[in-house]
Parts: structure tokens; C-alpha cells; sequence
């Protein structure tokens, strides 16, 4: 009896997923290249392999560039930027005072909130006092003095004191909040109200499904700068980003290299990213034998990292710049020091530190054999390696480590290291965001914390230059100081891909997205 | 039986301390594994108020004790990473993995027994010998392989079910297409998930029903002139299901192992997922739930295999007293 039953509902269960596996396909699917885009819905669906990056409010939205960018499609800030520079969003001019420090930003009349009510210049002034109370956590407000509204469309912001990267910084990455909504609220990170997301960008959020990882905009047609190309946005998780694109299930999606060469084949467009990833070789630089400048240079000249980019990236990547921020930025210095290939230059920097070098191996003063240990985070660890091989041939005897990104973040942190490969982003946005990777003790887990009085001088003068080529010099010094001290050396930067089909003409924004998020998802290519 | 609530209780109490301490014992702090990577610099007030807010300015005892306290009123606590209180959090992902893991351990589980006896009793026969070989052969077949191969042809070439996550979530099915739509998405999972545990739960069963062929009052049932497949199901399965009925109730905690893998294959939005997540971001309050809550289950899943056991091999319930 009981074969029976147990035979009848393995059967029952076998039978009904063979029903739903006939049932027809998914209805609904993304436009294909080749397919359409004439849905009655149009629709379009950015793909990512995360998913979640939060609820989108200014607060919830998870503090990386897809929980920004999620967030952007909600909320305008006072101005914006496309692939050349500034444009207006909230704001439809300003003007900078130098004697005062003030800005002074028209606004744009006549806009709305996603709930019908009017925006206003004292939404502007609350926004700023708002976030200069609550804790922001894309943007510290701390230089500005005060916020004052001159009229029904005018608002006036005082700085501190000078700072050069305010419009990219500040203007373009603070988000407006409807001050009728706000300011009621005193635990911002804890609010996940429908209200939260009310803002006066080109989307409305419709559904957000933390557990799916799925956001799903609806076009903001009353959108100042005209109505989004798009009816309806979506962006899903997806498990193989390529597998998606092919079958249709999403329109972009950021790929792996190996795929684009298929992808084009087939119809696909490809976006090449800049780079503004850095995996860098931290030299514990307060201890022997890394306090010696020659010797870190001897480290550089060592370092094959033609070789490096071809053998772990597959040539899909550029040799770092030892001045760290990215060779195609346009704020990168073209004469640096020079720090390629040379063994024979490496290993005479040695020999003068009075090491000698006697069948292949480096020994020091005493004799010793120079053993040095490279600790690696584990996601990098291919680059470990070949690191490991090429110091070995100068004739260090080297241990390469892999760890996981947080025991490697800890040991760099409490200084409890020899070399470390790790690396991270920002480097190919506004300079004045790679001070905490250089200098000062802001995060310390990828920070040369380099203690130099020039270095720091040199970001107080890039920082307060009113004055763009005051600023460029500034920020060329900059580069020249890190590349000569080489506390860290810039390895490589990877480059990224996203394959999509053409339906909207993605393009990079200068400098990157808000503070530098280096990716092409600018709402302007929604809008006409 | 008593004895033995009383051993899960025990359990309980000492997995709910391993809880608070383990995931502090990871190398790294929250605030730099949810900031660290962040666009902004981290500015000292700023992470001041991130301790407090998390509660992780107090020391290690009060931290504890408020662990403690926080558990016995119900609230599990507020995440750290996902900004929204931990049972929300986990009420997203829980029904998913109940649902894959449910699935997969009932298909599992019937196909392995009757599999099972129908291979134990014809020993030795050509279908025995080639159940067994498959057995073994999809067993050396670690999970995630099947999961991608599945993926692979049945998904991405046959077109005939979506990729992944566990319903079309921009689509408001309603009634029958709903089913349908949350089905479609559970077959290549829960397929994955049952092939992986198919062959174990297919040995236990071959190899008890093996043993208990043997016994005389099976020889006295066959003697007797009833039908072998009533002697097989009615007499010799009765008697070899118990020590497989204790193995499927062990086989939970594995059988989430399992679902942690498939579920990163296929993207699909359940605990395991969530897990990995909260372990990346040192999300303590969401480890702590989801190591609560698959705790949980694995001992209910126990004490249910237990007391299953008991109803089946009445001598079990003497030894229980």
C-alpha cells in the first residue's frame, strides 16, 4: 500500500512540473536585438548579479556605486554632469562668488515631486541643513557655512573656504529632499516608508523586492527635462549576466571579457569602462627594508607589469600609473617617473643599498638571505603570484599568501605586513578623492598613509584652487610625489564591459557618475 | 522522551552562544566591510555614529547580554547592511529556501526509498547493478556541476525554463500563472537539489532493505505464500525504513549546505544567499538569524525524524522512556 502511494505522488509531483515546463514561455521578455522593442510596455531591464543594493532612498541605498545610481533615477540633484562636464538638473544656473565663497543657484520653476507637490527653494535649504545634521553617507558637508534662500527660486550656499571640487562633489551628488516629507524624520536610515523615495527625478519607484533583488520604475512623465524614452525601467538580479543578454531576459548587463567577442558577433553592443579600479603593491613603508625609497623603487623596477596585464587579465586591462590615479583620466600627469621593466636598474638600486647579490639570491649587510612575505587578497590572487615570480627572479625569496579581503584589510590596517596586493576604486574620478588613498589616516585599509608635509600641502592647494590649471599643477605634483615615494605601486586596471543592445545610447559621464561612480547608467540616456 | 527535549533544548542553548561568538571571531569589522569599498570617505563622525547606531561601541559582555535579551523578547535586532529589521529581512528569504529545500528533500526522499527497494530486492539483478552504478556516479557529481549543466542545456539552450531568481518579479501573475511562474523557476533548483541527495538517500535505503531481506520473518511472510511485492513493501520496508528515517532527519543540516550552492547557481533569493551576504558584510544580527533559523529547522526536522522513527519501530519508544 504504501508503494502505492508513495509511487502515485512522486508521479503527481513528476507530472506537474512536466505540465509547467510545457506551459508556454515567459510572455514578457526584454526587446532582443533583432526582436522588437515595440511592446505596448516599453520596457527596459538592466541586469546585475547583486540584485539588492537597497531600498533607493538617499539613506537605505547600499553605500556603492549600483546603490547610488539606483538612487539617481529618483532624486535630482542641483546640477548634474554628461559626457562633457556640468549640466543643469534642479538648478538651471549658477554662479560662483570668490569673494564671498558663495554659489548662487537659480533654480528651475515649475517642477514637481513624484506626489504632485510643488518643488520649492526651501526644499534646497532644508536639504542642505538636513544633511549637515543626519550623517550622510555619500558626502560630508562639513565645508559649507550656510544655506540661504533669496528668493521663491534662488538659494545661496557659503563655503568655508575654498574647495574646488564643490559642483562634482557636492552640488552634483546631493540629493534634494522633499522638505515636506523629511522633515519629520529624525532616524533617516530607519525610514523605508513608500515616502521615502519621493523625489523629482525621471522615475518613479514602483516596486522594490529586496528578496528578488528587483527594482521596478515607472517614467516620471511630467520630468522637467521631457518625458524618459522608456516607459517602464526594471533592474533584476541575474545569475550569468551573458546567459541573460543572450536569451533576452535583460537589455544591459555588465559582462565578463572572455564574452564580448561573442556578444559583438551576435548583434550586441559593448562598452569598454574607463578605468577606475587600482590593484596596487602596498610596501609596509614605516619598517625595514621598505623605509628606504631606492628599495621600494627596486621593488618597481622589478615588476614586469606588461607581463602582469597580459597573464592575469588576459591583455583586458592597463598597466598601473605610479602616480595612481588612472592613465586615461583626464586629470592623469603625463611625465611621471619612469618605472618599466628594467631588472638590471633594479638590481643596481639594490647593490647601492649594500645588498650584494651572489648566485641569484639578494643577501644583506649580515649575509642574510632578504626573505619577505606577499600577502594577497584572494580575488587577486593570480596577480599574487606572478608578483611573487618576478621578485623572485630579481633574488628575493618571497612567500606569496592568499587571505580573504577582510583578514588582508586587518593586517594592512594594523600595519602587520610586508607587501600586500589589494586594491580599490576612485582612482579615475575627481582627484580630490584620492587623498585617502594616499594620505592621512581615513581609511586605513587601503591607504598608503604616506606622511609627507609636501603631499599634504600639495591636496590643501588642489582642494582651495579656484583656478583650473593651479588645480591641474597641483594635482600633476600630486602624482609626481606619490610616484617617486612609490608607497604603493600601481599595478593594473582592469577593465570592464557591458554588453547591451542598443536600444538606448549609453555613454560615460565625466569624471564618473555623482562623485566618480564609473559606470555608464547616466539617466540622461533616457532622456531625449 | 522527555530525556530527549531535554537534549534539544541543551542543543539549542549552546548553538545560540556559538552564534554570538562565532561570527565575531571573523577577521574584520562590519563598518569596514559595509564601508570600506564605499565611494565616500569615511569621516569620523561619521563612523562614530555608525558604532553607536550598531551598538558596537559597547563592549563584548553587554553586547551579549543584550544579544541574549533581545532574543528572549522575540526581536531578533536591525541590520546592519540591509537597513531594515532582521525578521523582514529573513521573512523574504525564508519561504524560498523552504520551499526548494521541501521539495527537493520530499522528491528526494520518496524516489530514494522507492528506488531503493525496488534495487535492495532484486540484488544482484542487471537493474540493481545499473542503479547502483548511476547511484554512485551521480553522487561523485558535486552539486553546483549539476546545477550549471542543468542551467546550462535545459535553461540557456533548451529555452525551456528561466535562468534565474524564483518568480518573474515585474509580472503581477495572479491564480494559476502564478503557480505556474513560481513553479517554472523552482525546476531546475529543486531538480539540482533532489539529484544531489537522490543517490545518498538511494544507498541507505538498498543497503537497510538489504539487511532486513534477510530476516526470518520475511522468510515466514514469503513462506506464508504472500506476493513478493506486498512481502517487499508490507513486511521488509516496514522494518528497513527507521535507521533511513533517522539518516533523512540528519541529512537536513547538509541538505542547507546543498541549498547554498544551488541557490548561488541559480540566483535564487533564499537563505543561503542571504547567508553569504551577511557573512561578506559582517552583518551580525543577519548572521545571527539565519544561523537561528536553519538551527531551527535542522532540529525540528530532528525531533520530527525522531518521533516518525518511533511510530515506526515501536521499540524505539522504550528506549525513548
Amino acid at each position: 500500500m504504501l508503494c502505492k502511494r508513495a509511487l502515485f505522488l512522486a508521479f503527481s509531483v513528476l507530472s506537474f512540473f512536466v505540465i509547467v515546463a510545457c506551459a508556454p514561455d515567459n510572455p514578457e521578455r526584454a526587446s532582443s536585438p533583432d526582436g522588437g522593442g515595440n511592446d505596448a510596455v516599453n520596457t527596459y531591464i538592466i541586469g546585475d548579479e547583486q540584485g539588492d543594493w537597497g531600498y533607493p532612498s538617499p539613506f537605505t541605498a547600499y553605500p556603492r556605486g549600483p546603490g547610488y545610481i539606483r538612487m539617481s533615477y529618483l532624486f535630482d540633484n542641483l546640477v548634474w554632469k554628461d559626457a562633457d562636464g556640468f549640466v543643469g538638473a534642479l538648478a538651471e544656473e549658477w554662479e560662483f562668488d570668490k569673494e564671498e565663497l558663495s554659489y548662487t543657484f537659480t533654480l528651475r520653476e515649475g517642477v514637481k515631486w513624484h506626489d504632485g507637490t510643488s518643488f520649492s527653494a526651501d526644499d534646497v535649504v532644508f536639504t542642505y541643513r538636513y544633511l549637515q545634521e543626519q550623517p550622510f553617507p555619500w558626502q560630508d558637508l562639513d565645508m559649507i557655512d550656510q544655506v540661504e534662500k533669496l528668493d521663491s527660486h534662488r538659494v545661496k550656499i557659503y563655503l568655508e573656504e575654498p574647495y574646488a571640487p564643490f559642483l562634482n562633489n557636492l552640488a552634483g551628488v546631493v540629493p534634494i529632499l522633499p522638505e515636506h516629507i523629511w522633515e519629520e524624520v529624525n532616524n533617516p536610515d530607519e525610514f523605508n516608508e513608500p515616502e521615502a523615495v519621493i523625489g523629482t527625478g525621471p522615475f518613479i519607484l514602483e516596486e522594490y523586492r529586496r528578496d528578488q533583488g528587483s527594482y521596478r520604475y515607472q517614467a516620471n512623465q511630467d520630468y522637467y527635462l521631457g518625458e524618459p524614452k522608456v516607459e517602464r525601467l526594471m533592474m533584476v538580479k541575474v545569475s550569468d549576466p551573458q546567459m541573460a543578454l543572450q536569451q533576452g531576459e535583460v537589455n544591459y548587463v555588465r559582462v565578463a571579457p572572455e564574452a564580448t567577442s561573442a556578444l559583438e558577433e551576435e548583434g550586441f553592443q559593448v562598452l569598454e569602462g574607463r578605468h577606475d579600479w587600482c590593484l596596487k603593491l602596498m610596501t609596509n613603508h614605516r619598517e625595514a627594508p621598505f623605509d628606504e625609497q631606492d628599495f621600494r623603487q627596486a621593488l618597481a623596477y622589478a615588476l614586469d607589469l606588461d607581463e602582469l596585464v597580459e597573464r592575469a587579465l588576459r591583455g583586458h586591462g592597463l598597466p598601473g600609473s605610479p602616480g595612481l590615479i588612472s592613465p586615461d583620466s583626464r586629470w592623469h600627469c603625463d611625465e611621471l617617473p619612469d618605472y618599466s621593466y628594467d631588472p638590471g636598474r633594479a638590481q643596481e638600486k639594490l647593490k647601492e643599498l649594500g645588498y650584494t647579490l651572489e648566485d641569484g639570491t639578494v643577501r644583506d649587510q649580515h649575509g642574510e638571505v632578504l626573505s619577505l612575505e606577499v600577502l594577497v587578497r584572494a580575488d587577486y590572487a593570480r596577480e599574487g603570484e606572478i608578483v611573487g615570480e618576478q621578485l623572485q627572479q630579481l633574488g628575493l625569496e618571497v612567500n606569496v599568501r592568499s587571505a580573504e579581503s577582510s583578514v588582508v584589510d586587518q593586517r594592512v590596517r594594523e600595519w602587520d605586513f610586508d607587501l600586500v596586493v589589494s586594491g580599490h576604486g576612485g582612482v579615475g574620478g575627481d582627484p580630490d578623492g584620492t587623498r585617502r588613498f594616499m594620505t592621512g589616516e581615513a581609511s586605513p585599509h587601503n591607504n598608503a598613509r604616506l606622511d609627507h608635509q609636501e603631499l599634504r600641502e600639495e591636496f590643501t592647494r588642489q582642494t582651495r584652487a579656484l583656478d583650473q590649471e593651479e588645480r591641474e599643477e597641483a594635482v600633476c605634483r600630486i602624482q609626481h610625489i606619490h610616484a617617486e615615494e612609490l608607497p604603493a605601486y600601481p599595478l593594473h586596471h582592469p577593465t570592464w564591459y557591458y554588453g547591451h543592445d542598443g536600444e538606448v545610447d549609453w555613454f560615460f559621464t565625466r569624471d564618473g557618475l555623482g562623485s566618480g561612480i564609473p559606470m555608464p547608467l547616466n539617466y540622461l540616456a533616457f532622456i531625449e | 522522551m522527555k530525556k530527549r527535549l531535554g537534549d534539544y533544548v541543551l542543543a539549542f542553548l549552546i548553538i545560540l552562544i556559538l552564534n554570538f561568538i562565532l561570527p565575531r571571531l571573523m577577521p574584520g569589522d562590519p563598518i569596514t566591510a559595509i564601508y570600506g569599498d564605499a565611494l565616500v570617505e569615511m569621516s569620523p563622525e561619521l563612523e562614530a555614529h555608525l558604532l553607536e547606531r550598531y551598538g558596537l561601541e559597547r563592549s563584548l559582555p553587554e553586547q551579549f547580554y543584550l544579544y541574549l535579551l533581545h532574543f528572549f523578547q522575540g526581536d531578533l535586532g536591525y541590520s546592519f547592511y540591509f537597513h531594515a529589521p532582521v525578521s523582514h529581512v529573513l521573512a523574504g528569504a525564508l519561504p524560498w529556501t523552504l520551499l526548494l529545500a521541501g521539495v527537493a528533500l520530499a522528491c528526494s526522499a520518496l524516489l530514494g526509498i522507492v528506488w531503493g527497494a525496488e534495487a535492495g530486492s532484486r540484488r544482484g539483478s542487471l537493474f540493481d547493478r545499473a542503479s547502483l552504478i548511476t547511484a554512485l556516479f551521480l553522487n561523485g557529481i558535486p552539486g553546483f556541476l549539476v546545477g550549471i549543466l542543468l542551467l546550462l542545456f535545459l535553461g540557456f539552450y533548451a529555452g525551456w525554463f528561466p535562468l534565474s531568481g524564483a518568480a518573474s518579479v515585474h509580472l503581477d501573475y495572479t491564480g494559476w500563472a502564478w503557480v505556474q511562474d513560481i513553479l517554472s523557476h523552482l525546476f531546475l533548483p529543486a531538480l539540482t537539489l533532489t539529484l544531489v541527495q537522490l543517490p545518498r538517500n538511494f544507498l541507505l535505503m538498498r543497503s537497510s532493505l538489504l539487511g532486513v531481506m534477510e530476516k526470518p520473518y520475511v522468510t515466514t511472510a514469503r513462506c506464508k505464500g504472500i506476493k513478493e511485492r506486498l512481502v517487499r513493501y508490507r513486511h521488509a520496508l516496514k522494518g528497513a525504513l527507521p535507521p533511513v528515517v533517522t539518516r533523512l532527519g540528519m541529512s537536513v543540516g547538509l541538505l542547507f549546505t546543498g541549498v547554498l550552492f544551488v541557490e548561488v547557481v541559480f540566483a535564487y533569493p533564499g537563505m543561503g544567499h542571504l547567508f553569504f551576504l551577511a557573512l561578506q558584510y559582517h552583518d551580525y544580527p543577519v548572521v545571527h538569524g539565519c544561523l537561528l533559523v536553519i538551527t531551527v529547522c535542522v532540529l525540528m526536522f530532528n525531533l520530527l525524524a525522531d518521533l516518525i522513527s518511533i511510530k515506526l519501530d515501536p521499540r524505539l519508544k522504550e528506549d525513548a522512556r
